[in-house]
């Protein structure tokens, strides 16, 4: 079980201040408006942020992708080598297991026919796509998603989320992402948790969460949705 | 200014060994001395630009006070330093090359760390957060953050450059300007001007202009080439 009391205030202003637990192996979705604390609290967990209230400790392996992955000047397949752990380099039979991982992502995320192209060239989507094979390139035990596929188109989207389910199957980690889609919080998570100026309104099942909601909070916001 | 302009050709035609020995050891210096500034002030620089510290703020007050360090003052400093009776005269690297090297690196580092922490810190900042998601090292991260900023580091490079081959204060006190030995452009205009030869003065001083002229264009042509491959 992973637990955090999170805080984190900008001079008067709380942007999150809450206590959250996860269950280790489960899918977690974060949810809710803009500024409502879901990349500060990913921030935070990612060990990118100082915890106001504690340290965050966790032991495993944290994988992050940010909001916005930087893209490099770098050719696409550069770009998502770099991720590979350095004291595996020398490894033979790791290199082949990278270099099976990076052609299997280029050619499953549809960045085979673009990867000698330069990373700082890409769309947003494409961006996107680069960043997010590089941080399933190893295995993590906490993975961090911040908005993961807010820049891809419909496809784009589909394809990703196929790519992260194969991702989670092979191997079980603790998925928490934040979306300002609901569609996609409920396709692939377990929970959801909507956030409210820095405040958990409402988690439940994932299913439950979108078919009953319980607060006037959540209510609105579906429905703005 | 033509009569000047006239000399400058002249001398630079003559193959005159003086001249001859003093672009090589204004050239050996100033390329020497901004190479290793450029080392060690790319690295402090990105090291202040990539990492949020406490005192942070003030590391970046001094440095860029540092930037305007006189040279005379560096000069001093290293001449009682190095010279017979400073703790380092043992050396025996007074009116040597190799100190004016030191002097210029003093002088030329913190305006390396200084620019580098300016004009990285925007790029810096945009990657840090997929840098440290990556859990990346810190050669991997110098080295993108290198790759990143070529084209700032390249303009940076020139300003060293500059400042290598115009400095005078410095390098004359530490250098002493001695023919065949440590003699460079600056401190021989310098020289030609006490003397009352300012032809020759302003003649020196063109072709210097020359020398920063032509690594100004192979910098802009690897510039142009990285700006064309972005």
């Amino acid at each position: 079980m992973i637990e955090i009391k999170a805080k984190k205030k900008y001079g008067d202003r709380i942007v999150l201040d809450d206590s959250f637990t996860f269950l280790e192996g489960k899918i977690y979705a974060v949810i809710g408006t803009n500024g409502s604390g879901k990349s500060t609290l990913l921030s935070i967990l990612s060990k990118q942020l100082k915890n106001d209230t504690e340290t965050f400790v966790y032991y495993g392996k944290i994988g992050y992708m940010p909001q916005s992955s930087y893209a490099f000047n770098l050719s696409v397949k550069n770009s998502i080598k770099i991720a590979i752990p350095d004291l595996e380099k020398s490894k033979t039979i790791k290199q082949d297991y990278y270099k099976f991982r990076i052609n299997r992502y280029l050619r499953e995320l549809d960045l085979e026919k673009i990867s000698r192209k330069k990373a700082s060239k890409l769309s947003g989507g494409e961006t996107q796509k680069v960043a997010l094979a590089r941080t399933l390139l190893c295995r993590h035990d906490l993975l961090l998603l911040d908005e993961p596929t807010s820049a891809m188109d419909i496809q784009a989207t589909a394809t990703a989320e196929k790519v992260l389910n194969d991702y989670i199957s092979e191997f079980n980690p603790t998925l928490i992402f934040s979306t300002h889609s609901v569609k996609q919080a409920e396709r692939i998570a377990d929970y959801v948790i909507f956030l409210k100026d820095g405040k958990i309104i409402e988690t439940a099942p994932a299913k439950e969460f979108l078919e009953n909601p319980k607060t006037e909070e959540l209510k609105q916001f579906l429905q703005e949705k | 200014m033509k009569l000047a302009l006239q000399k400058a050709f002249e001398l630079m035609g003559s193959n005159d060994p003086l001249l001859t020995n003093i672009v090589n050891t204004t050239l050996r210096m100033a390329f020497t001395s901004s190479a290793i500034a450029l080392l060690l002030g790319v690295l402090i620089g990105l090291l202040v630009a990539s990492h949020e510290f406490y005192g942070k703020k003030v590391i970046v007050i001094i440095m860029r006070t540092l930037m305007g360090l006189p040279p005379v003052f560096v000069g001093i400093l290293l001449y009682l330093l190095f010279s017979g009776t400073g703790p380092f005269g043992s050396l025996k690297l007074i009116y040597s090359v190799d100190l004016m090297v030191i002097a210029q690196v003093v002088l030329i580092t913190p305006i390396v760390a200084g620019m580098t922490e300016t004009s990285m810190t925007p790029i810096v900042n945009k990657m840090r957060p997929t840098m440290k998601g990556l859990k990346l090292n810190g050669f991997k991260q110098f080295g993108l953050m290198v790759n990143e900023g070529k084209y700032q580091l390249i303009s940076v490079y020139l300003f060293a450059f500059a400042r290598a081959i115009s400095e005078v204060g410095a390098v004359q006190i530490v250098g002493g300007n001695i023919l065949y030995k440590t003699r460079v452009m600056t401190t021989a205009i310098a020289l030609n001007y006490n003397t009352g030869e300012f032809e020759l003065a302003m003649a020196l001083g063109i072709i210097l202009l020359f020398i920063a002229l032509a690594t100004n264009m192979v910098a802009a042509i690897l510039q142009f080439g990285l700006w064309k491959k972005k």
